[in-house]
Order: structure tokens, then C-alpha cells, then sequence
């Protein structure tokens, strides 16, 4: 009768913890295809630059919008997509400063599902950009980050964020 | 005449402590803080410690500069007997070439705030022979000291857009308080130490009360030749000042020179 009533406690604890267990929902909707959403033709929209060591230090002085000092609203990026894999890439600076130090090549990224960096690569030279947010239906804007950092330390001195529309 | 005779010696002192200043070294990263490990390359070719094998650093910090703390470097146990932690490093197969890694805060035991600047001198382990004192080496500041002529941003490669800036509040002398600037004059140098061609003039903008601010990109403006690189540059803000006659008389501020830093 003893071991009966412990069973039956038991029993209900299992359930009750089983109970507890939360249920996996998957995404409403279709998964963001956010390859896609990268790949395409990019116009240059806005730059900024960031001084990283003076932001690192709390100092005045650490972010500049450089938009309008050059012609980067000139710059292009194409980013060409084949059979749902990224392809090649273009960049044509038009009569802006460069951005990176290759024009054409392939370009990758990351991971397909929740990439975080664009990697471009032309023969031994890669550059890779990180991605700060996905274009989508609503927000048409492909932002990316370069930093530049010192060769003898790696410290990173200065970070530029491009904004593309297209 | 005594009196004068008296001056002029000490004058001629004062230049020649100035020659001997000791030089033969360079330090990487060009531009560093306290907190950064740097190494010190020496080349004794030519100077009184050329052909030795064992040479040794004694180093300090801080030398006449105000509200900084003086202090030795923590090698500095015994100047007639030099530890092991301040021998230099000799450059296999390269006569006279040493090297020496240190970190500032280590070295001088002080906080990176507490760092100014620091200097040193190579010598044998007994102290018999020794080079001259360097020059003073700034550490990269750790709090943010205001000055008339600013970069954006503070380290810069030779790729990177660079915007200099006057801030005409903070000018001292009376030319730069009263000058209407106008352009800023850019001259590059490469790693052989070249000029990268003929000086540039920009235009200079307003870019607030009392502030002008010019910008420019290195290789934009010049072309580095084969196989060389930008390494540095120098500007200065030039404008106008009316004279006693009212007319205008062309001025300038001082000549800042900025290291280049080598991007990745």
C-alpha cells in the first residue's frame, strides 16, 4: 500500500515536471531568406567613421559622418547571387575613394541562415565587411562595418559603417 | 663681457648636450600608450658601442615633465651592474643591431594615467660605456588633452580619410587668434623619407565658432611609387591678418608632422 502511494507521487511529479517543459514553436511565416536579401545592386548612401581608441577612452571627438567629403554616393557594389550561392562581386568607385582594396572577385559569407560577415576575395587579398543588420521588405538598407586596425598591434584604430540602398 | 662670455658658454653647452642626443633607435608601433608592449631597435654602427656584445638598457620616465611622477625603470637596479631583465636582444647576423620589448606601466611601475613620456640609454653591464640620453618618447595619451590642431581621427594610414581641424579658441599666439584661415598646406613623406611630390593646398571650411577643418586622403592626393608607402605628414593652417595698414599679410600656424600608421 506504502510503495503504491510512492509510485503514484511519483508518477505525478513526472508528469508535473514533464508539464512544465515549454513547447518548441517554430517561426511564423517563411524563413528569411536573407541571401537573397543581400545580393543585389548596392548604392553607397552613407559613411561614417569612428575613431575607435577615442571611443574606447570616452573622449569627444569619436564619430564623424564623412558622407558628403567625397563622391560616395557615386560607389556601387554588385553583389551577384547564382543558383541561391553567392558569385561574384563588383565595385565600382565611380569617383569615390575606395572602400576596400579589391573591386571584383567572389564574395561568401559566413552562415546562409544568420550570416555576420560578407567576405570578398580577390586572389590573396580578402576583405571581409560584418554585416549590422539584414535588408528586409520594410527597411530596404544593407549596412556593413570595416575596420581598419595597425598592423604591428592589431589594435583596431578606425571603424567605417557604409550604408547601401539600392 | 664676462658676464656675456658666461652666457654664450652655456648656450654652446646647451646645443652641444642637444647634438649628442642619442638617436640610433627606432620604436614599434611608431605610436603607442602606456599600456602597449613597444620594441626598441637599436643600431650602434658608428657610435662609441659599435663591436659589443653585451649591452644593456637603463631607462626612466618622466624626466622635468610637470604633475608627472619622475621614476626609474625597474631595471635600474645598479648602474655598475646591470641585470639580466635590461639586456638587449642582439638581431641574429646583424652587427650592432639589438632589440628590447617593454610595456611603460611595467616597466615604471605607474599607472598608464601617470605616464608621460620616457627615455633611456644603452650601456655595458659595468656602465664603462655608455650612448647619450634619447630624446623623450610620448606615451599616446590616456585622457583627452584639448589642442589647437586636431586630426580625425587620431591615427590615421595612408588610405584613410583624414580631417584636420583648428581650433582657434584654443590659439596662443596673436597672428593665430586673429587669422582669417583659408587653406591648410599638406606635404607626405614616403619610408625612404622622400617628399611624395609638391605640397598640396586644400580649402579650408567653417565648421563651427572659432573652428576650421580641412580633409583629405594621402593616396588621394598622391601616388606612393613602386614598392614605397606613406609614413608621414606634415600641415599647417595658413590665412590672412590686416597690418597697420589695413592690408593683408599671409600667416600661418606651426608645422604639425603626423606618423602614419601601417593599416591592416
Amino acid at each position: 500500500m506504502r510503495s503504491t502511494y510512492l509510485l503514484s507521487i511519483l508518477l505525478l511529479a513526472v508528469l508535473a515536471m514533464n508539464g512544465c517543459r515549454p513547447e518548441g514553436f517554430a517561426p511564423l511565416g517563411d524563413t528569411n531568406d536573407n541571401l537573397t536579401a543581400i545580393a543585389g545592386v548596392w548604392k553607397l548612401t552613407k559613411v561614417t567613421q569612428t575613431d575607435f581608441e577615442s571611443q574606447r577612452k570616452g573622449f569627444p571627438y569619436a564619430v564623424e559622418d564623412i558622407t558628403t567629403l567625397f563622391a560616395y554616393s557615386t560607389l556601387q557594389m554588385t553583389l551577384n547571387a547564382t543558383a541561391g550561392a553567392p558569385g561574384n562581386f563588383t565595385i565600382n568607385n565611380d569617383t569615390a575613394p575606395p572602400i576596400t582594396s579589391i573591386t571584383s572577385g567572389t564574395w561568401s559569407i559566413d552562415d546562409p541562415k544568420a550570416p555576420k560577415t560578407i567576405t570578398l576575395k580577390s586572389g590573396a587579398v580578402t576583405e571581409i565587411m560584418t554585416l549590422g543588420g539584414y535588408p528586409n521588405s520594410v527597411n530596404q538598407t544593407l549596412k556593413v562595418k570595416v575596420t581598419r586596425s595597425d598592423a604591428a598591434t592589431n589594435k583596431v584604430l578606425i571603424v567605417y559603417d557604409y550604408e547601401f540602398s539600392r | 663681457m664676462k658676464k656675456l662670455l658666461i652666457i654664450a658658454l652655456m648656450i654652446l653647452t646647451g646645443r652641444m648636450v642637444q647634438a649628442q642626443e642619442f638617436t640610433n633607435f627606432t620604436i614599434s608601433p611608431a605610436t603607442f600608450s602606456a599600456e602597449d608592449e613597444i620594441t626598441i631597435t637599436f643600431d650602434f654602427t658608428g657610435t662609441n658601442l659599435a663591436g659589443e656584445t653585451d649591452l644593456y638598457i637603463w631607462t626612466w620616465a618622466n624626466k622635468d615633465a610637470v604633475g608627472f611622477p619622475g621614476k626609474d625603470g625597474s631595471t635600474n637596479t645598479e648602474w655598475g651592474n646591470s641585470p639580466a631583465a635590461a639586456k638587449l636582444t642582439p638581431v641574429e647576423a646583424t652587427p650592432n643591431k639589438f632589440t628590447y620589448k617593454m610595456t611603460g606601466t611595467t616597466m615604471y611601475g605607474l599607472a598608464p594615467g601617470q605616464l608621460k613620456h620616457f627615455q633611456f640609454l644603452a650601456k655595458t653591464k659595468s656602465g664603462s660605456k655608455q650612448s647619450p640620453d634619447s630624446k623623450k618618447n610620448v606615451f599616446d595619451p590616456l585622457v583627452f588633452v584639448p589642442s589647437m590642431l586636431r586630426l580625425f581621427p587620431a591615427r590615421v594610414g595612408q588610405n584613410d580619410v583624414v580631417s584636420l581641424y583648428f581650433h582657434q579658441d584654443l590659439a596662443t599666439t596673436p597672428n593665430e587668434q586673429r587669422m582669417q584661415p583659408t587653406t591648410v598646406t599638406i606635404e607626405v613623406f614616403d619610408n625612404t623619407g622622400a617628399a611624395a611630390g609638391q605640397p598640396v593646398t586644400l580649402p579650408v571650411k567653417n565648421a563651427g565658432t572659432k573652428l576650421w577643418k580641412a580633409y583629405f586622403i594621402p593616396t588621394r592626393s598622391y601616388t606612393p611609387g613602386a614598392g614605397k608607402k606613406f609614413t608621414r605628414f606634415t600641415y599647417k593652417f595658413n590665412g590672412t591678418v590686416q597690418d597697420a595698414n589695413n592690408q593683408p599679410v599671409t600667416v600661418s600656424t606651426n608645422v604639425v608632422e603626423v606618423t602614419l600608421a601601417d593599416m591592416k
